[in-house]
């Protein structure tokens, strides 16, 4: 054995970088391109002082979202690693690093919507113990404003979810089945949306529902997607029947994560039916009706 | 052809990044794991991690100066990565016995060492090699650790360390030539203090 063989058989044990090393040092790399790409952007914002690194980040993974889409750059290990997933994860990151807007545990949406019954407005307050608050208006006339009391309202504990991709991917999956909905994927990603709307889930749970999502099958990237309302974001679809015609549209806030839009539509007759949720924020309490 | 990009290959998309500054993100996805893995057999798992990452953020910012004539951006990024190990090792506590600590680790953990006696042996041998790279000269033990490690071409040796392919070859001759030394039972070891013996460079 010579000296270089000797060397080769004697080199340092290493084992591959874990994903939160790896997850840490790509977003190294995106916050200097993203002060590349917006030079502007870093100048001093003196209110936001305290948060700037962590806007700066989130901004720098939309900027690298948008630009993995746009020019078709997929990077991976594989072709499993498709562009949405790719995107997906991306977004898992600002979904980690971006606390919801706002301050409290009561979720408040605004949304307007046409599930084909008309174009309908819709204000929501939902507090952690189920109480809330729920009013809808539609063409200029008040169709409802109710006030719920504790657990007077369908809510989703997040308390007990799990953070992790894999776990959330097979609970997701197996409220799927159970609700004996195919194609399953399909489900489970309309059931994210669900989780993603209207709801005060922690930035953990999430980023791990990002994650699971972009570990479903037949999950397409969609590039310069807007929602009904014009606004910019990225967004994803997935065949939500067998026969390829019927798809369910979810478009996210790459800055921020939050969910914008959703929508259903075929390609033969167009979008049937569509969401946009103009505000979703974090409040102090209910207000009563 | 003009206007055509291939990114297929790491100059066709470090080209793109010039423009689109966010498709440099794959050199990171391409390269990430092989830097990562040199950066810890030269400084040890506690090091490896923030040097990696510090690799790709200099590397971005210094992607105008790559070379688009080179296929692969991998020599360019071992070359980042070897002047980040030198800035480390100038600390001269983290200097002290460096290899001889690095590559004590791999003993015990390989199988064919199965019996004790060869274990000692292996043990021993281990040791003279980590003192002989102790030994090296700086720019020698960077050029025989890309070679013998991380199995880079003298040609790509030669653009990770910016020196001449004639230079890279007499210097891993010469690293070659004392670690081989070095290695000889009789070889005195430069590592014993009762010795005088001296870390060139």
């Amino acid at each position: 054995m010579d000296e270089v063989e000797l060397l080769e058989a004697h080199s340092p044990l290493v084992t591959a970088p874990s994903p939160e090393v790896t997850r840490r040092a790509r977003e190294h790399l995106m916050v200097s391109i993203y002060r590349e790409s917006t030079p502007a952007a870093t100048a001093p914002a003196p209110l936001r002082r305290r948060r700037r690194p962590r806007v700066a980040l989130a901004l720098a993974t939309a900027a690298v979202i948008a630009g993995a889409i746009a020019i078709g750059v997929v990077p991976g290990h594989g072709p499993a690693h498709t562009e949405a997933a790719y995107a997906l994860d991306l977004l898992s990151g600002v979904a980690l690093h971006h606390a919801a807007p706002g301050a409290g545990t009561v979720a408040h949406t605004i949304s307007i919507a046409n599930w084909g019954d008309g174009e309908t407005k819709r204000e929501t307050w939902i507090a952690p113990n189920g109480s809330g608050r729920i009013k809808e208006t539609g063409a200029g006339a008040t169709l409802g404003d109710e006030s719920f009391g504790v657990n007077g309202l369908s809510f989703t504990d997040f308390s007990a979810w799990p953070t992790d991709a894999t776990s959330v991917l097979a609970k997701l999956r197996a409220e799927a089945k159970q609700a004996d909905m195919r194609p399953v994927d399909a489900e489970a990603f309309v059931r994210a949306g669900d989780y993603l709307r209207e709801t005060a889930a922690p930035p953990e749970v999430r980023a791990a529902i990002f994650a699971a999502v972009a570990r479903l099958n037949g999950v397409r990237a969609l590039s310069a997607v807007t929602d009904h309302s014009g606004r910019g974001g990225v967004g994803f679809e997935i065949d939500s029947d067998a026969d390829h015609d019927s798809r369910w549209e979810l478009i996210f806030d790459p800055n921020t994560s939050v969910l914008l839009g959703e929508r259903e539509g075929s390609i033969t007759h167009g979008y049937s039916a569509w969401s946009d949720y103009t505000v979703s924020e974090l409040v102090s309490a209910v207000p009563s009706a | 052809m003009i206007g055509q990009m291939d990114t297929r290959t790491d100059a066709g998309v470090i080209t793109a990044s010039l423009t689109a500054p966010s498709s440099f993100a794959e050199i990171f996805e391409r390269h990430f794991v092989s830097i990562h893995g040199y950066l810890t057999r030269r400084v040890g798992a506690a090091g490896a991690d923030d040097l990696a990452a510090e690799v790709f953020r200099i590397a971005f910012e210094q992607r105008s100066r790559f070379d688009p004539q080179c296929d692969t951006a991998a020599p360019w990024l071992f070359g980042i990565a070897t002047n980040l190990v030198a800035r480390w090792y100038r600390s001269s506590a983290r200097r002290d016995r460096a290899y001889e600590r690095l590559i004590s680790r791999t003993v015990g953990s390989h199988d064919e060492y199965g019996d004790a006696d060869s274990r000692i042996d292996a043990s021993t041998e281990t040791h003279r090699l980590g003192v002989a790279l102790d030994a090296l000269a700086d720019g020698d033990r960077d050029a025989l650790l890309l070679y013998a490690w991380e199995h880079l071409k003298y040609d790509e040796i030669a653009v990770a360390l910016g020196i001449p392919v004639g230079t890279v070859r007499s210097r891993i001759f010469r690293a070659r030539r004392i670690v081989r030394e070095l290695l000889e039972p009789c070889g005195q070891l430069p590592g014993d203090p009762t010795k005088g013996g001296g870390r060139r460079g």
